[in-house]
């Protein structure tokens, strides 16, 4: 006898015809007035330069335009322009498009233009799935329209070389809202990106998100009420400027997740940016209690954002951030941190049981290049949880009174540990709030480097001629060498087929993390790194193999009674001389984006803003 | 952590109940429909042959024209000459329907057998696969069953290419669509009634599970369920129960030279909705689930699919990967793909056990949860036992 579970009501699918009947706006689109539908389209048949007409002057309903629409992609070929009449339409279907059309021909340059993206706007809170979905294709062009209420991305592109979305908006009308859409403008796996003059609104995930991508231009937008307005993830050589970014939980991200598709970042220029206020609660899906418990969490999404953060740099390597305004956040200006912020398995010692061959059942014995450690596998695909390279320069950077509040349960122990070091010490008045630095810098993958390792010789340790990261770094490729050698594969795990790891997880040039110039009228505001980045200090910052922060160490002592370290601490604590490099730090190189025959970029088409002109 | 469906309350059942009902509980009074098969007389035989110009043609605006079925009413019996229908021993799910598949080769032409991925078909075939909703899983039947579409895919010069034709309002004939369609459903499932709108694709939903990447630049539509090894099973001809495979050879659709001695032949193991998931025995257990999760996912969550750079794939076709493995990006997030032992926090088995938009898994195609290969996958994950993930 089969066995049938109870299922609950399904209706994933939105009733098309039916919602039309009905008379039904939005539910989500309170407070957006009435756009006039109006049709003024004329189209062409020149080949290679068709102009396509969606709607027409008789029949503007939702079921035609989006009728028009799918049908004008299925039927299109190389060089089509859509135009979309004024007017809010709502969408019952994703409007997608694979690079081919219905015979199965290869199609490219299209362009998708609306009236204005305040004058044409596809509700698509209709369509299960994402608002405009474009795959694998070539020179996309999106101006000009709006896209509202997705209940997944608004606009993907992926697998697309030379993608403009220019005047485009995707907003999310509910603020704060978890089920909103994850990202608004969402270029993905492409190349030669250009994302400007647009506006993103409500996204529970990144407003702006371009992810494993190269040759990237974000330039004068604007970013509002996001939990990230904008995010670089994965991407090289990227210029993000000219943008506002306000009232989210975070203004912007540059961030380097160890996806283990051999894509990861660098080369990101972060620059004249209005970065301002962003301390909205942190609405993304989080994990659960039982899954941190588990340490079932993916830890590295927004969910993990502080709110009240201006910028995160998460262990992207070669990142310029200058002459951004940054103004009034709760909790910090700049947070630069390596991913062991979010997950310390990333640096533990790696297990070296290959195959279980130790005779010791209580090591979990190595079977697959993620047995290694937790990231065994992403480190040999050439992901690194460390930042190195990183210019924080000539940025204004300011907190009005009142704003300073610091949360966020990634740092909380930080900021109690500021608390606490702070009120012993008389730094603040008491009941008044922590302050922690302005530029927080987690520091550890310095820590780690400047650590000798030692080993233990009939009981004694001895330095082994290596740094922790070093031995880490060793460990791991011994063991994927071990584990190469033995051939080793189960049912459950087969081991991918990855080049051997040579690099090190860390540069050893200590200077590499700089900050210098930021601040209002040239007063230098805090900046600090939480882990020892000094040689001299790191005896006292383990507890055996434990990193210990400067904040647990200070604290501690000043919480102890011993004025004498705490006070010396608390230089330390605020102002760390080790983010202040004697040598040239990190500059980075304008990104150029390609897109048929024009090109874009700072220096290039534009050549007006501050740091654009030749 | 999951994404709640925003349109759930207020859309589920407006098509049924009237505008703006928010009860769940009006679930109770909904009657489950019956469906009749127009009558004989109607539909007149069309012919006896294939209007092979036609399918090459690929640009029929009704069924009809193309004179692949005898009765141009019905999809679901009686091919035209080198027309044969076939099962896959484990099929894709799509919301209950009863599919009824159909392959026509060519005169003088034949197939290609292929190791482990779809049999290369010449110029001008034509896979038929119409999708009928009965009123209940119990009873299927194109006499009992709302027959909604019939896909075509043709082989054209240029390669495969899709064609979805709607069934008309009294079921005479289908007429062709390429911006897809939605239709309200109500379905008796064991003692359950289900509601969803059960969605025909748009063109483009067509190509993104049939795509198939093969470079960075390069892509073609391909096929996803005539393969070997779920054609390598038996099916109850008219003339008598065959394996499909013989059948196509005998029949001069597949061409012998090429096709491995049957010990040699792949093989999936055979699961449907019928089969008590309980009684899989366990040595059985894993094959059968990674089979389910093939023809259901492995067609993007592979490295030539839409989902390629997932940390999930599927596919029998190249390493099946997921356990342990930390879901990157726009997954939600707090779950394993695959933690063994623990369905329950493994994301594949909660994107399967969902409707909510966003969420729900596979992302297009899909407005019901299976619930016999959602049971046969948490059942196989829970039975895990190794490794831990830590």
């Amino acid at each position: 006898m089969k066995t049938i579970k109870k299922l609950q009501l399904a209706a994933a699918v939105a009733a098309g015809l039916t919602l039309a009947g009905c008379g039904s706006d939005s539910d989500g689109s309170g407070g957006t007035a009435t756009i006039e539908k109006l049709f003024d389209c004329t189209a062409d048949a020149t080949v290679d330069a068709r102009v396509i007409c969606i709607g027409s002057a008789d029949d503007l309903t939702d079921t035609t335009i989006q009728s028009d629409l799918l049908t004008a992609l299925a039927t299109s070929k190389t060089g089509d322009t859509f135009i979309f009449p004024q007017g809010r339409f709502n969408m019952t279907a994703t409007i997608g498009f694979q690079g081919k059309n219905e015979d199965s021909e290869t199609v490219s340059n299209l362009t998708f233009k609306g009236a204005g993206m305040d004058k044409t706007i596809f509700d698509v809170s209709g369509s299960t799935a994402d608002g405009f979905k474009i795959e694998d294709t070539n020179n996309l062009i999106f101006e000009d329209f709006g896209v509202y209420e997705s209940n997944n991305n608004a606009i993907k592109v992926s697998g697309s070389d030379g993608i403009i979305m220019r005047r485009i908006a995707t907003v999310w009308e509910t603020d704060y809202q978890a089920t909103n859409g994850a990202y608004g403008l969402y270029p993905v796996q492409s190349s030669n990106i250009l994302i400007e003059d647009s506006f993103v609104q409500g996204s529970a995930d990144a407003g702006v998100y371009v992810g494993q991508s190269d040759n990237i231009v974000v330039r004068n937008n604007t970013a509002l009420k996001n939990v990230a307005g904008i995010e670089i993830e994965n991407s090289t050589d990227a210029d993000v400027y000219g943008n506002v970014s306000r009232g989210n939980t975070a203004g912007i991200l540059v961030f380097d997740l160890p996806i283990g598709n051999g894509k990861y970042g660098s080369g990101v220029r972060v620059f004249d940016n209005v970065v301002d206020a962003n301390n909205a609660p942190n609405f993304a899906a989080g994990c659960t209690e039982e899954q941190k418990a588990n340490d079932t969490c993916f830890e590295g999404g927004v969910h993990i954002a502080p709110p009240g953060s201006g910028m995160i740099v998460l262990s992207t390597n070669d990142v310029e951030i200058f002459n951004n305004t940054i103004t009034d956040h709760k909790t910090f200006a700049i947070a630069v941190t390596s991913y062991l912020m979010a997950d310390f398995q990333v640096a533990s010692e790696p297990n070296a049981d290959i195959g279980g061959q130790d005779g010791n059942d209580a090591t979990t014995p190595v079977l697959s290049y993620d047995d290694i450690s937790k990231f065994g596998s992403k480190y040999l695909d050439g992901w690194s949880p460390f930042v190195n390279g990183l210019n924080i320069h000539n940025n204004s950077i300011s907190v009005a009174d009142g704003v300073n509040a610091p949360e966020g349960s990634l740092i909380q122990d930080i900021i109690d540990g500021y608390q606490q070091f702070q009120t012993s010490m008389g730094v603040i008045s008491t009941g008044d709030n922590a302050k922690i630095p302005s530029i927080l810098y987690d520091g550890i993958g310095e820590l780690l480097t400047i650590t000798p390792y030692m080993v233990d010789v009939d009981g004694t340790p001895t330095p082994s001629g290596m740094n922790l990261m070093q031995a880490i770094a060793k460990g791991t490729n011994d063991a994927a060498a071990a584990l190469n050698f033995y051939e080793i594969e189960d049912t459950l795990k087969q081991i991918p087929n990855m080049a051997p790891f040579t690099g090190e997880l860390y540069q050893t040039d200590a200077t590499s993390v700089c900050q210098s110039n930021n601040g209002v009228d040239g007063i230098t505001v805090t900046a600090a790194s939480v882990f020892h980045t000094e040689p001299e200090n790191i005896a006292a910052s383990f507890n055996g193999d434990e990193p210990l922060s400067k904040v647990e160490i200070g604290g501690a002592a000043g919480l102890a009674g011993d004025i004498a370290t705490a006070i010396d601490e608390s230089v330390a604590m605020l102002s760390d001389e080790s983010m202040t490099c004697a040598t040239a730090a990190y500059i980075g190189t304008p990104a150029v984006v390609t897109v048929g025959n024009d090109t874009f970029g700072c220096g290039d088409d534009d050549t007006t803003s501050t740091f654009c002109a030749p | 952590m999951k994404k709640i469906n925003k349109i759930l309350a207020s859309v589920a059942l407006l098509g049924l109940v009237g505008c703006g009902s928010e009860s769940d509980s009006a679930s109770n009074e909904v009657t489950i429909p019956t469906y009749n098969a127009p009558i004989d007389a109607v539909c007149d035989d069309v012919s006896q042959d294939v209007n092979w110009a036609k399918v090459l043609l690929a640009d029929a605006d009704k069924l009809s024209e193309y004179k692949l079925f005898q009765s141009q009413c019905n999809p679901t019996a009686n091919a035209n000459a080198r027309g044969l229908p076939y099962d896959l021993s484990i099929p894709l799910f799509s919301d209950y329907t009863s599919k009824y598949r159909f392959v026509f080769v060519p005169e003088n032409e034949k197939a290609t057998y292929v190791e482990g991925e779809v049999f290369d078909f010449p110029l001008g075939s034509v896979i038929s696969k119409t999708f009928s909703m009965p009123s209940s899983t119990d009873n299927r039947g194109y006499a009992v069953e709302n027959i909604i579409e019939t896909r075509l895919l043709i082989k054209k010069e240029a390669g495969w290419v899709a064609r979805a034709y709607v069934w008309d309002e009294g079921k005479l004939d289908a007429t062709r669509v390429r911006d897809g369609a939605t239709v309200a459903t109500v379905l008796g499932h064991g003692e359950d009634i289900m509601q969803f709108n059960y969605g025909v694709p748009t063109q483009s939903a067509c190509t993104e599970c049939h795509k198939f990447k093969e470079s960075e630049n390069e892509s073609y539509f391909t096929l996803i369920g005539p393969k070997a090894r779920y054609l390598n099973s038996d099916y109850n001809y008219a003339t008598g129960t065959e394996n499909q495979i013989e059948k196509w050879v005998s029949e001069g659709l597949l061409d012998q030279t090429g096709v491995p001695e049957v010990a040699e032949r792949e093989q999936a193991k055979t699961f449907n909705d019928y089969v008590d998931v309980d009684s899989i025995p366990p040595s059985e257990l894993e094959e059968t689930a990674k089979a389910w999760l093939d023809i259901n996912c492995g067609h993007c969550h592979r490295t030539e699919g839409t989902a390629s750079n997932t940390a999930f794939k599927s596919a029998t076709q190249g390493a099946f990967q997921g356990f342990c493995e930390i879901p990157v990006s726009g997954a939600g997030t707090g779950a394993l793909v695959i933690l063994p032992g623990n369905a329950e926090s493994s994301l594949v088995y909660q994107r399967l056990n969902t409707t909510d938009a966003g969420f729900s898994m596979p992302p297009i195609g899909r407005s019901a949860i299976h619930a016999e290969g959602t049971a046969l996958v948490k059942r196989w994950i829970d039975s895990l036992t190794t490794p831990s993930c830590n």
